[in-house]
């Protein structure tokens, strides 16, 4: 299953079986309620994190938990949009495929007359992870 | 070749439709479309070009390079965006009305060039075309093949094999 998000700026698509769970994020509570206490949940702008530029105001998120070894990070977005059960995903030029520096962007949505870029947010989340320090990580 | 309504690009008489044309010289003749980016004025071979669009908002994908914005949908064809003012180390501008996205294959690769405008379609003699001086940028020089005189302006002919394989360098 393919998931619509909308950051401040764009919308990507996302696999629904990367995550484990899509909620609300209101409140510091909110947040900590997916952390434990082994593992503290790591919060994450995503729109940010992929353009530095797609930056949302602080405020009501939804929040997508990609569980890692380590600690589950959670993907702050504006919105989740919807969900479609039947996809059909197209393979990025290979022009710019080859060039990528992280492998997040993994095909692309024709939808509504807009094309959504497809995100491996499980990759997203290693290389976040992989880029704190290691006293945070 | 078609081109976006508006575009002030015009087949010469001397123009066939043919990729190739035999000048009155009994020389091989390049078709080529003549494009403006920042103030300089650059040749693509017209036998690489398969279409001229209106700039249209186009889908960033994240991690690529600035030279590639990002991707748009061409009659159902999903294309990369080069940017050739950045390509061509020329800074980088907003886009403007007279921005063109010209569509090219080549080396069965297809993909769309932002620039700053199309100007016109010309046949060029083929011995009339100079080598790129040697006091040119190399960095800049590789993405040409030649320098031609149209209507007493320079123009430099681009090396779109080149182009490809500077991207392909990312990888």
């Amino acid at each position: 299953m393919i998931v619509l998000i909308s950051t401040a700026t764009r919308r990507y698509a996302i696999r629904r079986d990367d995550l484990t769970s899509m909620q609300v994020v209101a409140t510091d509570q909110d947040l900590a309620s997916l952390s434990t206490a082994e593992r503290p949940a790591i919060p994450i702008d995503l729109g940010a994190l992929l353009d530095p530029a797609d930056r949302s105001a602080p405020g009501r998120k939804h929040g997508l938990v990609v569980p890692l070894r380590r600690r589950p990070i959670v993907f702050l977005v504006e919105r989740v949009e919807q969900s479609i059960e039947q996809a059909t995903i197209r393979p990025l030029p290979t022009l710019i495929s080859g060039c990528l520096r992280d492998i997040w962007a993994i095909g692309v949505l024709d939808f509504d007359d807009q094309l959504i870029i497809l995100l491996d947010l499980r990759a997203v989340a290693r290389s976040s992870m992989a880029q704190r320090p290691v006293a945070t990580r | 070749m078609t081109s976006a309504d508006g575009v002030h690009a015009h087949e010469r008489p001397s123009l066939n439709g043919t990729n190739s044309t035999t000048s009155i010289h009994g020389t091989n003749a390049l078709d080529v479309l003549l494009i403006r980016v920042e103030h300089e004025l650059y040749a693509i071979p017209s036998s690489s070009v398969r279409e001229v669009a209106r700039y249209r908002t186009i889908t960033p994908v994240p991690g690529a390079p600035r030279s590639l914005p990002g991707i748009i949908s061409q009659r159902g064809t999903i294309l990369a965006v080069v940017d050739l003012r950045l390509t061509l180390d020329l800074g980088l501008a907003d886009v403007t009305r007279a921005s063109r996205l010209v569509i090219v294959s080549h080396q069965e690769i297809d993909m769309a060039l932002l620039v700053d405008a199309v100007l016109d379609l010309a046949s060029i003699p083929g011995d009339q075309i100079e080598l790129v001086p040697a006091a040119l940028d190399p960095a800049r020089a590789r993405f040409l093949s030649g320098i031609v005189q149209i209507d007493g302006e320079p123009m430099a002919l681009l090396d779109l094999g080149e182009l490809i394989n500077s991207l392909r360098e990312w990888s």
